[in-house]
């Protein structure tokens, strides 16, 4: 169905006809596309695909640097405050529900910084609850994890929870959109 | 292979008698129940390409599809006729985007048409 880099839509329509499964393979073929589209999302957010520009370094090292933050704002926290039943652990859910909403932004095509037109992403948006429901769902597994290790006092493992739950967020979106996204095979 | 698969109505361009009114396919579909409209390889395409989607800009459908600006506007101006896809400007001037959505009755549609296929093919 591929020529060219396009899809062969040459066929005359007028007199109407087509083999069934051709015409059900250039629907796969065209939604196969939207995992271009989320794979392309995702290299483009962990910075292996796309232009550098300001703001997606804004939007990667900022992310970052939210993340160390709040972990080293956390630990001063705890060392300096102690105090029994202290809320320091819930300040770790605030990067990953910053990554959460980058995962969504990024998700939705909207690539912060990318030029318009520049590749897919920026020319079709998904729908932001079909969006939302993976990356709700990374919030959900990552955060009693990591808020359980914080009150089990092992505080690396929350760091490192903390640290990589925006990337673990934003992986388990992309392979969700991948493997049950609106665009998977339905045959 | 069923064979190919005939759209009686395509020369008229009547989606209602091309059953292209959103009705459940069966296991009675026939090639004549297929929408017309929807039918034609660049609409289907189109319609496919912009059901995964909340919307998509017109120079990326045209940048999908290969073709021309005049082609596409065509094509895109049936689809809107026949009521399966909306259109919204954004921005004027060189900045100006073009985006289209499938509508509600298009998403039906669309779903149908891919439903008839295949009850065809079973």
């Amino acid at each position: 169905m591929e020529t060219n880099g396009g899809p062969d839509l040459d066929t005359n329509a007028a007199d109407g006809a087509h083999d069934p499964q051709a015409q059900l393979d250039l629907i796969d073929e065209a939604e196969a596309h939207y995992y271009d589209f989320t794979l392309r999302n995702w290299k483009v957010m962990v910075g292996l695909d796309g232009p550098w520009t300001l703001g997606r370094l804004l939007a990667l090292w900022g992310l970052v640097l939210v993340m160390l933050g709040c972990g080293v704002y956390s630990v001063w926290r705890q060392t300096s405050v102690t105090g029994e039943g202290s809320d320091w652990p819930s300040l770790l859910v605030l990067p990953v529900l910053f990554a959460a909403a980058i995962g969504v932004d990024r998700l939705r095509g909207r690539v912060i910084g990318v030029r318009p037109h520049a590749f897919p992403p920026a020319g079709a948006r998904v729908p932001m609850l079909k969006a939302m429901i993976p990356v709700m769902l990374g919030v959900v597994i990552i955060v009693p994890l990591m808020l359980a290790a914080a009150d089990a006092g092992n505080l690396p493992l929350a760091l490192a929870i903390s640290f990589g739950g925006g990337v673990v967020t934003i992986g388990l979106t992309a392979w969700w959109a991948r493997r049950f996204g609106p665009g998977a095979r339905r045959r | 292979m069923s064979g190919d698969v005939t759209a009686s109505a395509a020369a008229t361009g009547d989606r209602a008698a091309a059953g292209g009114d959103g009705a459940p396919a069966d296991a009675d579909s026939t090639p004549a129940d297929l929408d017309a409209v929807i039918h034609a390889p660049k609409r289907l395409y189109i319609l496919a390409t912009l059901s995964p989607v909340a919307e998509a800009e017109f120079l990326f459908l045209q940048e999908r599809l290969q073709l021309s600006a005049s082609d596409l506007s065509k094509q895109m101006t049936t689809l809107r006729e026949a009521g399966l896809v909306q259109m919204r400007k954004t921005g004027a001037g060189r900045g100006g985007k073009t985006w289209f959505a499938l509508t509600d009755e298009g998403h039906t549609a669309f779903n149908d048409y891919r439903k008839r296929l295949r009850t065809l093919l079973d």
